[in-house]
């Protein structure tokens, strides 16, 4: 039953029993996210501190250095967090952000002495093979096809489309056209107990995975007051459909077992924040509550829960229950001999970072993708497995729960 | 936004401030039935837990009343004995019974009661007792709570309030309104130090509307645990759906209006549908009901997958929320500490509930008020379950869910 893949990048030591492996992750302090004043906390971004040496065991594939540019600078500092700098085989050619200050600040945190007003100019620069766009999030297909359309490899942040199916169907066709690298960097699939328990699941440790659940709860912080929400470019963040950003969440099914969501039947409830009101948002949404029921393509399924507007201790996690095991917080069940479930070891200066320890490790995998030339973990087809399930489960909400079928995506 | 209820038992004690409860509850251990045979195989979730000595409280009698008690069943969980009936100050056991006369004599032995009967049915008939605890297998229990309502009895009763008939649910509820007499459902969940705590802060106020909540029961069993007549073997999950819905109904005491459940094929043996009398494909059932508030909840009930095991749950509302501790908007928290157990009485099992739960019924009677979980409530954790299980055979369709109210 073991259907170790070739994006598995763990060094392939033996065997070895696990602790509790999750439970920094589960640990984690909130809102520390970003240094500087003035600066509102995204939940979820805090770095956690490592306990061992991270570059312990890594090996360099080449000393070839991929040519980077990096995109967008706004409230979570994207475009200089998962620190392409700091990578041995990057060089971080041109850096953008539509705001000058933004551009130049990006500039200076990554030494980088090149800028472009805009990711259109910057994709221009036939210098540059490959551009990480952390721009606003209903942006990232065309920006992404943009990149791509100039022969270049594309990281984004998340989702991979927000809200519309056919953007993602588009950037989907233009992935496979391009024959380049598309990696979407969804945080959860480095955080250690996923990955833990998609090491578990590949070797069979699971069986079948019956139920699994993932949450993504952020609100605003306890005692605000007049909390208007993250900053975003044009506020596309205000009142946006919760399950329109649902890859946090999915990727606790997705992420671990490289299987599909089906069917959704999901529930809106109705916000009682004044953003969520009849009129205050462009997206016509009133629910900051949105929980999903899927169907699984291994005939399981799962609850995916997004919530905004319910005043507790933000996360970002999961759990997972199958035939032969389970893991909340750590690997309970049947199988005695679980593989080695730590993750990839970094280069020497590349940070962890933030999510749980896992923005250095998905930038890593991104620049090996392209070294090693073979998949990254989280290509075009996890990334729309992951996202578009959540636009079908907004459109279930709308309509009352209503039961939908789920577009599937294959290579 | 106060809404205490008349069978609200803490102290009024005036507002304190909460650390970290439920701590205890979430970290239980897993041991057998208490007090079980060597034989008896274990049960998760019947565990005890240690009182923290900090919170017990004084108890206060009502009366010197003594309720003439009679107790039935004393199967794989021993469970007549284990509410502390025998112990209490205002009880007296009368008689006891079980249709298996050896655990009938030792039922009589632990309970220090000199008087047996061979049936429920001749138990009911002994004009000197007022109550009746009722132990007895789930399918029975509509049935057995009617027989003993109509011998004018007090009726206290193990969950599941009807096992998967909806109608003898239906019979009951007319039975219970027509007699006058208390009824209570034993659900242990309702008496966990956190669920209890959520409780009091949603009736104070704390968590405003609840958005959403889930509760669980994960109990693994890749062999059928022994029952009378076989009546758990590859039952539907959600008809022993209490446990995890009083995690909502429970807390808010509000209902499930509707459910969408899917139910995932099994691959343990005695949960084929060809393997069980029920016919029942599913080991695991997770059921999205929407609620009487306009928020939701998910209920999950599994008995296939191994691993992490427990009857949990966890809720989120407009004002907070309770992750194993209180969060939210509300500063002033009412007294969250369990009401306190008579002298000799213990908090036994299911997270300490036990005895917490044979009080109440002891106290609704002194008192003559609503018991906290009443036929309404127990019918409004119940009767979902059923409707899910319907529903999971339909592959999830959503369905109505009958309202209950008294």
């Amino acid at each position: 039953m073991n259907k170790e893949k070739n994006n598995q990048l763990s060094s392939r030591r033996k065997f070895i029993s696990m602790a509790g492996a999750g439970a920094a992750a589960m640990a984690m302090t909130p809102s520390i996210a970003f240094a500087g004043v003035n600066q509102p906390s995204l939940d979820g971004v805090q770095d956690v501190p490592e306990q061992q040496d991270l570059s312990k065991g890594w090996v360099p594939v080449s000393d070839r250095k991929v040519r980077v540019g990096l995109v967008g600078y706004g409230a979570s500092r994207f475009g200089a967090s998962f620190g392409f700098q700091n990578h041995p085989n990057v060089e971080v050619v041109a850096v953008s952000d539509l705001f000058p200050d933004r551009c130049a600040e990006l500039a200076r945190v990554t030494n980088c002495k090149k800028t472009y007003p805009s990711l259109e100019e910057l994709v221009k620069d036939k210098n540059i093979e490959a551009v990480f766009v952390a721009t606003d999030a209903p942006s990232h297909p065309r920006h992404c096809i943009e990149v791509l359309k100039h022969g270049k490899h594309v990281a984004t942040a998340v989702p991979v489309t927000y809200g519309s199916i056919e953007d993602g169907e588009r950037l989907l066709e233009e992935v496979k056209k391009s024959g380049l690298k598309f990696m979407m960097f969804e945080t959860s699939c480095f955080r250690e107990d996923l990955y833990a328990m998609r090491k578990i699941y590949m070797a069979g440790g699971f069986g079948r995975l019956v139920y699994s659940e993932g949450e993504y709860y952020h609100g605003a912080p306890l005692g605000a007051t007049n909390y208007t929400g993250t900053p975003s470019y044009k506020d596309w963040r205000k009142g946006g459909p919760p399950q329109w950003y649902p890859t946090h969440s999915n990727a606790y099914y997705i992420g671990v077992t490289d299987g599909t969501f089906t069917e959704v039947t999901c529930f809106g409830v109705p916000s009682d924040r004044e953003i969520y009101k009849p009129g205050n948002n462009v997206y016509n949404n009133k629910f900051s509550t949105e929980i999903a029921l899927f169907r699984t393509s291994e005939e399981g399924m799962s609850r995916m829960a997004r919530s905004g507007d319910t005043p507790g201790t933000p996360s970002e996690t999961g759990r997972v229950r199958g035939t032969r095991g389970s893991y909340y917080g750590k690997y309970e069940g049947l199988e005695k001999n679980l593989p080695d479930l730590n993750r990839p070891p970094l280069p020497p200066g590349v940070p962890a970072g933030g999510h749980g320890g896992s923005h250095g490790p998905l930038m890593n995998e991104f620049v090996l993708s392209i070294l090693e030339d073979r998949k990254p973990l989280v290509d075009i087809i996890m990334a729309m497995n992951m996202t578009i399930p959540g636009i079908v489960a907004h459109s279930s909400a709308m309509k009352d729960g209503e039961l939908m079928k789920i577009p599937q995506y294959k290579l | 936004m106060k809404k205490n209820m008349n069978n609200d038992l803490s102290g009024r004690r005036n507002f304190l401030k909460l650390s970290v409860l439920g701590a205890a509850a979430l970290g239980m251990n897993q041991f057998g039935c208490k007090g079980g045979g060597k034989t008896a195989p274990e049960i998760q979730g019947l565990e005890n837990v240690p009182e923290n000595p900090e919170a017990v409280k004084t108890w206060v009698p009502l009366s010197d009343r003594k309720i003439r008690m009679g107790l039935v069943g004393y199967g794989v969980c021993k469970f007549s004995a284990a509410f502390g009936f025998q112990n209490h100050p205002n009880v007296e056991v009368v008689a006891v019974s079980d249709l298996f006369p050896d655990r009938c004599a030792e039922l009589a032995k632990v309970t220090r009661c000199n008087k047996t009967y061979p049936s429920l049915e001749e138990l009911v008939k002994d004009k000197s007792i007022e109550a009746v605890m009722i132990s007895t297998d789930a399918p029975g229990h509509p049935r057995h709570c009617i027989e003993a309502l109509r011998h004018g009895k007090h009726v206290a009763v193990n969950v599941p309030a009807t096992f998967g008939s909806v109608e003898e649910a239906e019979e009951l509820f007319e039975e219970v309104k027509k007699s006058g007499l208390k009824y209570m459902m034993f659900e242990t969940s309702c008496f966990h130090e956190d669920l209890y705590a959520m409780r009091q802060i949603y009736n104070a106020g704390g968590f405003g509307k609840v958005v959403y909540s889930e509760g669980e029961y994960y109990h693994y069993a890749s062999v059928p645990i022994d029952s009378y007549k076989g009546w758990r073997i590859g039952g539907p999950p959600q008809w022993y759906p209490t446990h995890s819905n009083a995690y909502y109904n429970g807390v808010t005491g509000g209902s499930f209006t509707e459910v969408s459940c899917l139910g995932i094929p099994s691959i343990i043996p005695m949960l084929k549908p060809e393997n069980n009398v029920y016919r029942n494909p599913f080991g695991t059932e997770i059921a999205l009901f929407r609620t009487s508030e306009g928020g939701m909840s998910r209920m999950a009930v599994s008995w296939d997958t191994p691993g992490d095991s427990g009857e949990k749950g966890r809720i989120r509302g407009q004002r907070g929320s309770f992750y194993g501790k209180y969060e939210g908007l509300e500063k002033n928290l009412p007294d969250l500490i369990r009401p306190p157990l008579p002298p000799g009485v213990e908090a036994g099992g299911h997270g300490g509930s036990h005895g917490r739960l044979g009080d109440e019924f002891i106290a609704s009677i002194l008192q003559d008020r609503k018991p906290l979980i009443d036929i309404a409530t127990a019918l409004n954790m119940t009767v979902p379950g059923i409707i899910a299980h319907q529903s999971a055979l339909k592959n999830g369709e959503w369905m109505k869910i009958p309202q209950y109210s008294f």
